[in-house]
């Protein structure tokens, strides 16, 4: 059983196929995942790595930042307001990551909840990173 | 033999400008074709979001008031967006493209109301300096190369400045990119929001059963529809591009052209000068032998 995933971002398509079951970081917290016939959805996209399994097995990381997903007659759109496949991150994108974050005020909820999503984007390229 | 030597010169500096106006068409056309190729990899995102648009006024989750979607009956204050080119040798491009831009904004202020200038692009920005025209903000880099993120900061900001009240409308001039060789200088309302074009996913969205939302429906279209509005930004900045690289192919192709013309004109020149030349110098020598004989 699987069903029909893309992976877009503003700039150009970063996958299209037959899934057998994806996993995308959620809205705010935790996980959301998707195999054939989830009923339809639609979802925040948080920041993070989103798994994507494929039909034969083979098994894709990509780094998604903030966007949506949707799930409709087994059909899974994930549109990512940015999203890098694991070959394109580099150490000194994690190094910008940590110089970045460091400056990032945190005083009020919104700059607070900006911050946390860096920290988790920066996580998500470090275990890239560390995996490979 | 001097004139013919001139004209040889000249002949020479035509063929080397040739050869550089061939290169840049060259050059442009693998740009163009690299631009249209970035126009075309922008369409899935911009045309699923809208997708989901849909599903959610399906719903009936969109009529409430975004402040994005307010729209003033008569627009007091306007802020206008130019996107020009950074490089020249694109034949009208900037021209064509800067005298709309003047035209708006000076039937605008006629009316009464107050326009701001936003410029991207260091063809325009000289130009407003030239005429000691007023700005409020320029850049350069988002005609260099158009990134998501350009669209994403400059968007965001308009995106506030509407929210707040500060405009009533933001509206971007630029040259759309109809086919490589019509290029059409439009001026485009990128807000207040209209969602026109979306009435061919209408099929779409009648999907069996309620979607499960989270967020909610409201707090989704929330945060959907300033990332429409930063997408089209982005298709229009794209499509800019596009059309710049295709202006200066056209621009360099009759350059070319037209060096080739001037090429075979001065060669006849040269023929000509060259035959008179010999001509001469035979009836001097005719003449010589003529006054010897006597």
């Amino acid at each position: 059983m699987s069903f029909q995933c893309t992976l877009v971002s503003p700039e150009r398509e970063l996958f299209s196929g037959e899934a057998e079951m994806v996993v995308v970081p959620g809205f705010e917290d935790g996980q959301v995942g998707f195999m054939s016939g989830h009923c339809p959805y639609i979802g925040a996209l948080g920041c993070g790595t989103a798994r994507i399994r494929e039909a034969g097995g083979a098994e894709h990381r990509f780094v998604v930042y903030q966007g949506f997903v949707e799930f409709s007659n087994n059909t899974l759109t994930i549109l990512a307001s940015s999203a890098q496949k694991p070959e394109e991150i580099t150490q000194e994108m994690v190094d910008e990551d940590e110089r970045e974050i460091r400056e990032l005020p945190s005083k009020t909820p919104t700059e607070y909840d900006e911050k946390q999503r860096r920290m988790s984007m920066r996580k998500a390229r470090k275990a890239v990173l560390a995996a490979r | 033999m001097a004139q013919a030597r001139e004209i040889k010169k000249r002949i020479r500096s035509v063929e080397s400008t040739q050869k550089i106006t061939r290169t840049m068409e060259l050059v442009s056309t693998s740009k163009m074709k690299k631009a249209q190729d970035r126009v075309l990899a922008s369409r899935p995102y911009a045309s699923k979001l809208r997708e989901i648009m849909a599903t959610l006024s399906a719903l009936g989750t969109s009529d409430l008031d975004h402040p994005l979607l307010r729209a003033p009956e008569t627009p007091k204050k306007i802020a206008v967006f130019l996107i020009t080119s950074n490089r020249g040798l694109c034949g009208a491009y900037n021209t064509n493209v800067i005298r709309l831009a003047m035209q708006y904004v000076n039937e605008h202020r006629e009316k009464g109301s107050d326009v701001d200038v936003y410029l991207s692009g260091k063809k325009a920005i000289s130009y407003f300096n030239f005429r000691k025209l007023e700005t409020v903000k320029t850049y350069i880099e988002p005609s260099n190369e158009p990134r998501y993120e350009h669209a994403e900061e400059i968007g965001s900001s308009f995106i506030d400045g509407f929210a707040n009240g500060r405009y009533d409308r933001v509206v971007l001039i630029y040259t759309r990119f109809v086919s490589a060789g019509r290029l059409q200088p439009t001026i485009d309302t990128l807000l207040p929001f209209t969602s026109e074009g979306e009435d061919d996913t209408e099929g779409g969205a009648a999907k069996k059963g309620d979607p499960l939302f989270e967020p909610s429906p409201e707090e989704i279209v929330q945060s959907l529809l300033p990332l429409m509005v930063k997408t089209r930004f982005y298709e229009t900045l794209l499509n800019a591009q596009a059309s710049e690289h295709s202006a200066r192919m056209v621009a360099m192709k009759m350059a070319t052209d037209n060096a080739g013309e001037l090429k075979r004109t001065l060669n006849r020149f040269y023929n000509k000068e060259r035959q008179a030349q010999i001509t001469q110098e035979l009836a001097e020598i005719l003449g010589g032998v003529e006054a010897l004989k006597a």
